[in-house]
Parts: C-alpha cells; sequence; structure tokens
C-alpha cells in the first residue's frame, strides 16, 4: 500500500511563506519524485510536492504558501498526522559517464535538486549549484555542503543581480557532462535553449496541475515530442523530470 | 455470529448480469484500472467502467486540464484516450485478468462511430458498454448528442443492435428535461442508465482577465454537484423502470446510501478516485457498515424514502 499516514516531526517557516516541513519516513525514494499530501478537510485533492531530501528516517519537502492546501500545511503542527501517497514519479537519470554535473534552481524550484544534489556528490560527481531568487535566498547552506554555489537574486540584494539565466549565461556549460534544471517556466525555456545550443544533456523537472497523482485522471499533460512529433504525457507518471529537449513549453 | 455478520446480500442485476457489489468506479477517473492496481484489491468492487475511448486516438486539451473549485474540480481532459485499436491491444488485455466486470464508455463523434465502436467492443472480456453522451469537453458529439432524446432514442438503438454486452446510457444533467431523455434511453432499448456526467461549469483568472480554461467551459464534479445528481437520479428513477448507476460527489457510504434511496440501483465513485486511491473499497465497507447498523440484510431493502 502506497497510501500512507505520517507523523509530522518538524514544520518551520525558514522565511517569509517559505516553509520546510520534516515527515517521519521509511522507505526509499529516487530524487527527482514526489508524494501527494491531503491537505486537511477544505480541499479536496492532494497537493504534489518534490522530495527535499530523505535521511535518518525523515522525509523534508520544501514549499510557499500559495493557497488554502499549503496554508494548511503551514498550520501543521509537530506531531499531527497527515496522510501521503509516494514516492511517485519518475525521477532524475543519471548517466553513467558523469563526472560533472551543473545543477540550476529558481526558487522554490530547489526543491528537488538538494536531494539529487545529495545523490550526486554520494556518486562522487563534481557539482556547481546555481541558485535564483526574487529576493531573499533560502537552504543555500544545505546545497552548499554538497557543492560550490552561486546566488543570484532580481533585487541584486544578495548575489549577482538578475535571474540565475544571467550566471548561467557565465558559466561554460561545456565544461558538464548533465544539467539539472527545475524553477519557473520562463528559466526552463532558458535552460532549454542554452543547454541545446552547446549540445549539453539537460533534465527538466515539470510542474503543472494535478489530479489523483498516480497518471489515472490525465490532468497534469505537456507536450512532449516523440516519434510521431508530439503527444501529451502525464507530468505524474512519465515525468515530472524529462530531457530538456523534448519538452515544448 | 462472525459468518451471520458477512450475511449481507449485495449483488445486483444490470441487463441480465449479476454484479457481486453495486459500487463502480466512474470513467475518466479510474484509467484502465491498472494504474489503481497497487492501492485497492480491484476485484472487490462491482465493475470498473473505463475512460471513454474513441475510434481514432485523441490528444485531448491543452493543459492546464485541472481546477479545484470550493467542494468541487472542474475538468478539461477532453477526452484523452489511445483509440480503440490501441485500447484492445494495450488495455484490455490487463482489464480481462480482473476477476471484476469491465465497463466500457465509449464516445463517438456521430452515430456511425457509435455503431462501429459497440461491434469493435463486442469481445470476451467486456461486460457492459456506457455509452458517452454528455461530455461537456469536446467539439463534435458528446453533450450535444445528451440534449436531444430524439437523437439518444437513436443512438442506444444502434449501440444495442451492434452488441450483445449490457447496454448503459449515460445522461447529462445539461438539460431541462432529464425525463425525457431517460425515457428515450429505454425505447432505445437500454438496459440501464448512468448519471451524471459532470455539470458545466467555469473558472476565470482575474490577473490575467482570461478563462482559466483554454476552452473556457469545463465540467464541474465532486461533493459539490452531489445534491444535483441525487435529485435527477430520483426524477429518473420515477421515470423510468431501469437500473440507475449513480455518480456526482460520491466520498462516502452514506453518500452512495442517499443514492440508493433516490433510487439508485448501483453508485459510481469518481473525484473521491483521485482524493483517495481505495475510495471505491472504503465506500464499499462503509455501505456494509450501515446495512449492518440499521438491520438491513440486502442492499433491495434500502430504496425507496418515506414521505413523498
Amino acid at each position: 500500500m502506497l497510501q500512507l499516514t505520517k507523523r509530522v516531526i518538524e514544520n518551520t517557516e525558514i522565511q517569509q511563506d517559505i516553509c520546510l516541513i520534516s515527515i517521519s519516513w521509511d522507505k526509499d525514494a529516487k530524487p527527482g519524485q514526489f508524494v501527494m499530501v491531503k491537505c486537511g478537510d477544505d480541499t479536496l485533492l492532494r497537493r504534489p510536492f518534490s522530495i527535499h531530501s530523505i535521511s535518518d528516517g525523515e522525509l523534508k519537502i520544501l514549499y510557499q504558501v500559495k493557497g488554502k492546501g499549503t496554508k494548511f500545511m503551514q498550520g501543521l503542527k509537530k506531531g499531527s498526522s497527515i496522510s501521503i501517497i509516494g514516492p511517485l514519479g519518475n525521477g532524475f537519470t543519471i548517466p553513467r559517464d558523469t563526472s560533472k554535473a551543473l545543477i540550476v534552481g529558481g526558487g522554490v524550484g530547489i526543491a528537488p535538486l538538494l536531494f539529487l544534489l545529495e545523490k550526486l556528490n554520494h556518486r562522487g560527481i563534481h557539482t556547481l549549484s546555481l541558485l535564483g531568487f526574487k529576493e531573499k535566498p533560502f537552504r543555500v547552506e544545505a546545497f552548499e555542503k554538497f557543492s560550490k554555489t552561486l546566488i543570484s537574486t532580481e533585487s541584486g540584494t544578495y548575489g549577482e543581480k538578475g535571474t540565475v539565466i544571467e550566471i548561467l549565461r557565465e558559466i561554460n556549460l561545456k565544461g558538464f557532462d548533465i544539467v539539472y534544471g527545475c524553477g519557473p517556466k520562463p528559466m526552463l525555456r532558458s535552460l532549454r535553449e542554452l543547454t541545446d545550443k552547446e549540445g549539453i544533456k539537460c533534465q527538466i523537472s515539470l510542474e503543472e496541475r494535478m489530479g489523483c497523482g498516480i497518471g489515472a485522471c490525465l490532468s497534469c499533460v505537456c507536450m512532449i515530442r516523440d516519434k510521431n512529433g508530439w503527444s501529451y504525457k502525464r507530468v505524474c507518471k512519465e515525468g515530472p523530470i524529462f530531457w530538456a529537449k523534448d519538452v515544448m513549453i | 455470529m462472525g459468518k451471520r455478520c458477512d450475511d449481507l446480500e449485495l449483488s445486483i442485476n444490470i441487463g441480465g448480469k449479476s454484479f457481486k457489489n453495486p459500487v463502480m468506479v466512474a470513467s475518466g477517473t479510474f484509467g484502465f484500472a491498472e494504474e489503481y492496481a497497487s492501492y485497492m484489491n480491484i476485484n472487490e468492487i462491482g465493475a470498473v467502467i473505463t475512460k471513454g475511448i474513441t475510434l481514432k486516438p485523441t490528444y485531448g486539451n491543452p493543459p492546464p486540464r485541472i481546477y479545484e473549485s470550493h467542494g468541487g474540480i472542474l475538468n478539461s481532459i477532453g477526452l484523452q484516450n489511445p483509440g480503440i485499436q490501441e485500447f484492445i491491444a494495450d488495455k484490455l488485455p490487463y482489464l480481462r485478468t480482473l476477476k471484476t466486470h469491465v465497463i466500457v464508455n465509449i464516445a463517438g463523434k456521430s452515430l456511425h462511430e457509435f455503431e462501429e465502436l459497440a461491434k469493435r467492443l463486442d469481445i470476451e472480456g467486456i461486460t457492459g458498454i456506457e455509452v458517452n453522451v454528455s461530455c461537456p469537453n469536446v467539439e463534435d458529439g458528446g453533450i450535444m448528442f445528451g440534449k436531444d432524446p430524439q437523437l439518444i432514442e437513436k443512438i442506444t438503438s444502434l449501440v444495442k443492435r451492434s452488441t450483445s454486452k449490457a447496454v448503459i446510457i449515460k445522461l447529462t444533467p445539461e438539460t431541462v428535461d432529464i425525463e425525457s431523455c431517460a425515457r428515450a434511453a429505454a425505447n432505445g432499448g437500454a438496459d440501464a442508465i448512468s448519471l451524471i456526467n459532470t455539470i458545466v461549469g467555469m473558472a476565470i483568472d482575474i490577473r490575467e482577465r482570461k478563462p482559466f480554461f483554454k476552452r473556457v467551459f469545463a465540467g464541474l464534479s465532486g461533493p459539490a454537484i452531489k445534491p444535483i445528481a441525487l435529485a435527477m437520479v430520483h426524477r429518473v428513477s420515477k421515470a423510468v423502470n431501469l437500473p440507475i448507476i449513480a455518480s456526482g460527489g460520491i466520498i462516502t457510504g452514506n453518500d452512495a446510501i442517499e443514492f440508493f434511496m433516490s433510487g439508485a440501483a448501483a453508485v459510481a465513485i469518481g473525484t473521491g478516485n483521485f482524493i483517495y486511491p481505495d475510495c471505491s473499497i472504503r465506500v464499499l465497507n462503509q455501505i456494509k457498515h450501515f446495512l449492518k447498523e440499521n438491520g438491513y440484510k440486502s442492499i433491495r431493502e434500502i430504496g425507496g424514502i418515506s414521505g413523498e
């Protein structure tokens, strides 16, 4: 049974409307996979969240408070129980010959990349992380544990001024075997263009409004190139991780 | 004592076929069943109603395709499905392994397409055909058929002639005269009626000042539509003498009981499957519990309400 009732171990607002919740957890998962959380009785559908990390019997979710569901999450106290389905989705691919990987994250989109970074680090793969934020960075220290981390903020208050794509343009992509990205759609678009131009492999994590999370309802589709031109693929099942070159966004 | 508790009679009959219990899963919310295999024992429910099948593969509508409103969800999937050929080749083999009834939902764009779909599905491993004359999310056919009693009757008799399977007509609530639509299905020779499909709704992105869905309108389902569904089922049960498979916001056993009392022979869980993948099993267990608690021996005893 993949439907689980779990306990909240900790739930903190690390910055205005950005929260980190730890949940008791005893299963393995692949970086890039996600979980569906039932957010109280005032919402119907479960909300999808990337796995931020798994260690020492805890699963961490990094989330932004946006609507009713995440507001409910924010109010969860230590010890309360929540209903979770997961892990779901395909997860990132780490090709065998990878020796250097570049991580590119924007805003709360950095969430699945930390778990990936841990795995890459564990496999002895060299990494560089580029993280972009609107005003104030968060979770940077967690990334710095595993890789050199460059920061940008749109306001210019911390790190480079501008989006993470600005830093990306100054980087020699040829020095990397693969690029992994997660963040807002314009960021993912630029990432696809830049990696395409340089001929570097790139995987991105997509987000779409989800219904069931298990592949049945066909709500969360995105256009993916295939042998017949294109088709709609389910973000929850064939994704959320796709090769950037195939994604039509 | 323990044995007596399990003595409940839950079986029902539709089109001469016996169903072990009256809990089904609604078309479009359960994929082709395999998606749910790791969350529940599918064999425990009365029937699986598949995603709607069209003659040709259908891409469906551009995203976003789902929106949660208060107590309900709007969807605009647009009948995305692999088409009948791939359904038979890739999806039916799994469905055939199930030890429960399989009802295939079909969606034609024309009378001829309904006929063709019904003929090609007159094969082993399928108990019934659910005729979708009520999808609000496609350009051709769908809900347009379901508003016209004459067309409903024509499609029903055509499908009925083309198959040996039980024929179930799924109606839309988007009509002023649901009784006429149900009678038309009965006249056409339907074995049962499914209702309701989703109700037309919309949502607006106020920042962009644009409709949330690219096709503007979408289909509303979930607890928000339950009272409407209940009224429709009740009206239809008075108008025709056919078993009704009721759907519309059934999440709990008590919801289901209300539908049985309003005149339904069976219930189909829809939106509930998205919230709890094993929602249908939960509903089934809660129905059993209600029957036992209240001294009923058979599901057939709870039909009807007093005070009318």
